[in-house]
């Protein structure tokens, strides 16, 4: 899962970062509104943290112009203001949820995570398929009601094939949401990691479809 | 004094007519003294006539020409007409008489001889006709001495100059009337946009409009563009001071925010305290600002219906699994009576709220209530709270629940906001199973511009 935080407070930009890092997301940053519109403009994110009172570009406009251009991925606003009028124009704007400031950063991770939930269409922080049961609130992966000991890559890789099951996902769809873009994309290493995967999961649950990428399904 | 509470309007009209009245009766005598002057001289001349035609006959000292003496005009040969002439020696022997005066003596003049040896004047005679009297002594020889006294009928004169008085007061009555009533409708005109603007700017105290509207003419054109630019510019000075204090507030957030999260280990429980009471302050000052904007509100008003859909739009976005319904029955009034924000915080809370407990599904209704009062409910399908814990919800910052997210200030803020609009607040069960929460706030019906 591939996070936008845009955000200009320094410190609150890396403490948003580093705890959604330590979540198991993979973060890319930005400092003002402009930067924040490219990235998201052209990189696919699952989910963006967006701050309102942004540098050069505020966070409404930035937001207003995504949507403009179709992007839809769910936006988190973070807002100092926190009248409900200025949360109206938030998601007047097209903001899918907010956070006033100061803010817990469990609140904030609870709401990336239920937005990204809500994107993928599932109605609950547990997804289970066949007899894998992924905890989206607790990063905790069972199979049989038996807990699987996974590193944080490989959670990455089965969160999302998990959160998108039933639908043939590329190995560059799979880069991409899984580096930041700093990241030297070589798509070998993605096929070590769900090599890696597969043996910790039943068989055939990730099922490779040739030319195109791999599936997880309930079968 | 009485007259400084008159209207303008009155003031001229009173004006006015005292001026016509005092001008009319002036011109009424001018006119019918002028009038009377010219009669004067008209009855003057003829008879002044008929006195050369009988100076004439007697200085020719013709005994026949003093048998048949001339009467110029007819009325001198009509008995009792009032136009007489007779001709007298100095022993007062008669020498003619006209016919018209048989049987008449005519009355003696008190009063002088001019240098020409006339005199003129008006007197009764015996039988009370007004007469106007000529008279003249003709010095021939120091015997022949002649008097010779012409009279003219002033009843006549009299009468008509009644008549052309008569008349001039009607007409002139009439025109003053005409003038004092036409005074009065250009004052009215005059005034009438005056009174609309007044009416206007009532309307924008009470909230009928926002700005002073409408067409004046060019004399008061520029007071409402006065009056608009100094409602705006109080505007802008709230909005401003708001601003300050929202803007310092808000910058505090953030810092507050990274200490928060930076905080690890030994103190972390000293520091996490303090930042408490700091964001405590916050909220106070924030507050502040928005009781000092909403102290000055003016006309601010709300449209309930399209407010109202604003926030369950967005609450149903914000919580989609779950269901919020809406429904608004509206017929005497349909704005709400304060500032948009503060409507949009009320409402927020109160469904916010209403989310927090649900089970699934919460509804709004928003009625009327009086002719300016409405009535917001919302209920929610959760569990609902007892008798004791409604009394607290209510104050500010208390939760009954600390594992559901959010600040705990939601009612507390509404009923803060309601008080300061002079409404009410009550709990109840609601049939749907949980909470029920009525609000009453002022609102008005928009008169349609």
């Amino acid at each position: 899962m591939r996070i936008l935080v845009v955000e200009d407070d320094v410190d609150l930009n890396r403490q948003l970062c580093e705890a959604l890092v330590d979540a198991g997301y993979v973060v890319d940053k930005a400092f003002d509104g402009e930067e924040g519109h490219f990235l998201g403009d052209t990189e696919p994110y699952d989910a963006v943290i967006l701050d309102i009172g942004l540098p050069v570009k505020d966070g409404i406009s930035v937001l207003e112009e995504w949507r403009r251009d179709q992007r839809k991925m769910p936006v988190l606003i973070l807002t100092a203001r926190d009248r409900w009028t200025d949360k109206v124009q938030g998601i007047d704007a097209g903001a899918d949820d907010y956070v006033a400031k100061p803010f817990h950063m469990e609140e904030v991770l609870a709401r990336i995570r239920a937005l990204v939930r809500r994107s993928a269409g599932l109605a609950s922080s547990e997804i289970e398929i066949g007899p894998v049961r992924l905890d989206t609130a607790g990063s905790k992966v069972t199979v049989d009601g038996m807990a699987v000991k996974l590193t944080s890559h490989e959670y990455r890789l089965l969160s999302y094939m998990m959160h998108h099951h039933e639908k043939v996902i590329s190995r560059t769809e799979l880069t991409e949401h899984l580096y930041d873009q700093d990241f030297d994309r070589d798509s070998n290493t993605i096929e070590v990691f769900v090599g890696r995967l597969r043996k910790k999961l039943p068989n055939d649950f990730i099922q490779t479809v040739r030319g195109l990428g791999y599936k997880v399904s309930a079968t | 004094m009485i007259f400084s509470k008159l209207s303008i309007s009155l003031r001229i009209f009173l004006l006015t007519a005292t001026g016509l009245l005092v001008g009319l009766l002036i011109t009424g005598i001018l006119l019918t003294n002028l009038y009377s002057a010219a009669l004067t001289r008209n009855i003057d001349a003829i008879a002044e006539q008929q006195l050369d035609a009988l100076i004439a006959r007697v200085l020719a000292e013709d005994e026949a020409s003093l048998q048949t003496l001339p009467s110029i005009d007819p009325r001198y040969t009509e008995p009792n007409s009032g136009w007489y002439w007779q001709i007298t020696k100095k022993d007062e022997s008669v020498l003619g008489v006209s016919s018209s005066s048989f049987g008449i003596s005519i009355p003696t003049l008190d009063l002088e001889y001019d240098q020409n040896n006339s005199r003129k004047g008006n007197i009764f005679d015996d039988d009370d006709n007004w007469l106007r009297i000529l008279e003249r002594k003709l010095f021939v020889s120091d015997d022949d001495v002649f008097t010779i006294t012409v009279t003219a009928d002033w009843d006549e004169i009299a009468a008509d100059v009644g008549l052309f008085r008569q008349q001039a007061i009607i007409v002139l009555a009439f025109m003053g009337v005409f003038l004092a009533i036409l005074c009065g409708l250009i004052a009215r005109l005059s005034f009438g946009p005056l009174l609309k603007l007044s009416a206007s700017v009532q309307d924008v105290r009470t909230g009928q409009s926002e700005r002073v509207e409408g067409e004046y003419p060019v004399e008061i054109a520029p007071l409402k563009g006065e009056i608009n630019a100094l409602l705006s510019a109080n505007d802008q000075i709230l909005q401003r001071a708001k601003n300050h204090v929202g803007d310092l507030a808000h910058g505090l957030k953030t810092p507050i925010a990274v200490m928060r999260n930076e905080l690890k280990g030994e103190g972390a429980e000293i520091v996490f305290g303090q930042l408490d009471r700091m964001q405590a302050i916050v909220a106070r000052y924030l507050d502040r600002a928005q009781l000092a904007a909403r102290t000055a509100i003016r006309g601010r008003t709300t449209d309930l219906k399209l407010a109202s859909e604003k926030i369950a739009k967005v609450m149903q976005k914000l919580n989609p699994e779950k269901t919020v319904s809406l429904e608004v029955r509206l017929e005497t009034v349909d704005k709400f009576h304060g500032d948009p924000e503060d409507f949009d915080e009320m409402l927020g809370n109160l469904v916010d709220n209403g989310m927090k407990w649900s089970n699934g599904a919460v509804r709004i209704s928003v009625l009327d209530h009086t002719a300016e009062q409405a009535k917001i409910v919302v209920e929610d399908d959760g569990p609902g709270i007892s008798e004791e814990e409604r009394s607290t919800i209510l104050k500010r910052g208390k939760r009954l629940d600390e594992e559901k997210p959010g600040s705990g200030l939601g009612l507390g803020i509404v009923s803060e906001l309601v008080s300061v609009y002079g409404g009410s607040i009550e709990l109840d069960r609601s049939d749907m199973g949980g909470l029920q929460v009525s609000v009453i706030i002022p609102a008005i019906k928009q008169r349609k511009s």
